[in-house]
């Protein structure tokens, strides 16, 4: 690519293209900045990046990343540890965190199953899943997927094996999230499948 | 394990006849073995979608789907982790349920175009389909030689893109009986700077390929002697620049144009260029060779293109080819294969066929879209 660029900068931007959003281009900017800002940016974030890599792992039970495990999520006195939300990623976790409205725990499965990225049952953290639904103790799953056909497929795939009565005969009820009209949508702008999901789940106002 | 630039693991989901598949490869020849049907050519048209292109068979989309009685998969998928000098590079290609007609293609978690993946697979193939290259039609010789052209000539598979919808475009002026001089003309100077451009990256290509041929010692696989036929070729050949050729062919097409109106279509251009091979020991043409002899003249072909692409490391798939040649010529295969050093993935239908291996090849048997 470069020919004057020395290998040390070539490799750091090569790493970071790595990451989501950044193509070779953005990459090059951001290499750039970096080494610009050494003091104020690019050695606190040698700092950071090491701390996160020594001590940010998944949790145990739910697949959350934190550094402590279980999670402080999991393991907070205050939430409701019989109603598990199932989300897709780390990312919806904190979505969901941020609307702060869910005061049960969480279950993150690491991605949908997907034929072009390979990912199959064994591949997510859905064993798990089973095992603390039919462990007893709990008395709602939601599944919190994406309205993707990957994410349904994922949802469906799931409701199959943690469906039916627990270990100690207890029925569990599974949920999942609204599909519809989003708040502060204009139904002139929506698809017809999301019309059509929208008028099949509405309810008595 | 001789290549540093291998695929050392392919999962197919969904594809062909694979519901899941893992596998993983040291680097040393792949060897495929099992009885017809049993998917080998499956998993070699799997490898060959990671080249850009349709693949082997050059099946539309839809097709790769696995098929279990009347239901289908909603999408299929092949991963390969590619294992280059210092990295390791995921690629991804397959469908997204959303958008079953197109083809998605990802290189370490992002979506890329078609044409990224030549970047990181150079790969070609010889198939039982290619037994009647020498005897069949010019148009297979062509593409079998532009395939070649596309190894050293990126730009090329666009070229030849641009020229033949500019012929298509000419074709129907001509069809349709239009007489605008000056829409023609504009036609014609695009398709005579293309038509140069392709005439004179399939001359490099024949040459560096017949140097190559040269440079090699002789072998059981015997030399051909490649020659291009074709007017624009001529002119290459005869050391004009491109830009003359250019002119020459836009004069050309316009001197014939009356000819082309009373035909209904372009005679003359690139698009009627042909690849003469003949075999040199016995000076004969290759099509009057024997079934055999032509294998192995093909066989010759490949192995000196891939001597001259070494650079790119380029995967050589052989489907069914050992079934072709005696017990000498399959051990002299053999040892050129692991000379070569790069990757190669053989079919047949018998272990052992690949017994010069000797334990120097991954052995796979294939039973029903599963492997041992």
């Amino acid at each position: 690519m470069a020919q004057n660029i020395s290998p040390e900068i070539e490799r750091l931007i090569k790493l970071l293209s790595k990451l989501p959003g950044l193509g070779p281009r953005s990459a090059r900017r951001a290499a750039l900045e970096l080494i610009k800002k050494r003091e104020p940016l690019m050695r606190p974030l040698v700092t950071a990046m090491s701390d996160a890599a020594d001590k940010i792992e998944e949790c145990g039970v739910c697949g959350n990343i934190d550094a402590a495990n279980p999670c402080h999520i999991c393991a907070a006195p205050g939430r409701d540890q019989s109603v598990i939300c199932v989300v897709q990623d780390v990312g919806d976790l904190w979505a969901m965190e941020r609307a702060a409205t869910f005061k049960g725990v969480y279950h993150v499965l690491g991605g949908t199953l997907s034929a072009i990225d390979g990912i199959r049952p064994e591949d997510l953290r859905i064993a798990g899943l089973i095992g603390r639904v039919k462990g007893g103790g709990i008395s709602e799953v939601i599944l919190a997927m994406n309205a993707t056909v990957d994410g349904q497929t994922t949802a469906h795939y799931i409701t199959d094996h943690i469906e039916g009565p627990n270990q100690a005969g207890e029925r569990v009820t599974i949920s999942r999230l609204a599909h519809g009209v989003p708040v502060g949508g204009e139904l002139d702008y929506l698809d017809d499948g999301t019309i059509n999901a929208a008028l099949s789940s509405r309810r008595p106002f | 394990m001789a290549a540093g630039h291998y695929i050392s693991h392919l999962r197919l989901t969904d594809f062909r006849n694979y519901a899941a598949l893992d596998i993983d490869f040291s680097g040393a020849p792949v060897v495929l073995h099992g009885e017809n049907g049993a998917g080998k050519t499956n998993l070699l048209e799997a490898v060959s979608l990671l080249s850009p292109g349709r693949g082997l068979r050059r099946a539309r989309l839809e097709a790769l789907t696995r098929q279990e009685g009347e239901s289908r998969a909603p999408a299929w998928g092949v991963n390969a982790s590619l294992m280059t000098q210092d990295d390791m590079i995921k690629l991804a290609i397959g469908q997204v349920p959303e958008a079953p007609r197109r083809r998605v293609i990802r290189i370490d978690d992002k979506t890329v175009s078609g044409t990224a993946l030549s970047a990181y697979v150079t790969l070609f193939w010889l198939t039982p389909a290619q037994d009647r290259l020498f005897t069949g039609p010019a148009s297979d010789r062509r593409k079998f030689l532009d395939r070649f052209t596309l190894m050293q000539a990126p730009d090329h598979g666009a070229n030849v893109l641009s020229y033949e919808k500019l012929r298509a475009e000419r074709n129907r002026l001509l069809g349709e009986n239009i007489s605008d001089r000056g829409w023609y003309e504009a036609l014609e100077w695009d398709m005579a700077r293309y038509g140069a451009k392709i005439a004179s990256a399939r001359t490099k290509t024949l040459y560096a390929l017949s140097d190559e041929i040269d440079r090699r010692p002789e072998t059981v696989f015997p030399k051909s002697r490649l020659a291009l036929e074709g007017e624009i070729e001529d002119l290459v050949q005869s050391g004009l620049s491109e830009e003359e050729v250019s002119e020459r062919f836009a004069q050309l097409l316009a001197d014939n144009r009356s000819l082309d109106i009373r035909a209904g279509r372009t005679l003359r251009g690139v698009h009627r260029a042909d690849l003469l091979v003949s075999h040199v020991p016995k000076s004969m043409s290759a099509a009057s060779c024997s079934t055999g002899e032509q294998k192995a003249l093909l066989i010759g072909l490949m192995l000196a293109q891939a001597h001259a692409q070494s650079d790119k490391h380029p995967f050589l798939l052989l489907d069914e080819v050992a079934a072709h040649l005696d017990s000498g010529r399959r051990a002299a295969l053999t040892e050129e294969l692991i000379d070569l050093g790069t990757q190669v993935f053989l079919t047949g239908t018998d272990a052992a066929l690949f017994e010069a291996f000797d334990g120097r090849a991954d052995m796979f048997e294939v039973r029903g879209g599963t492997i041992t």
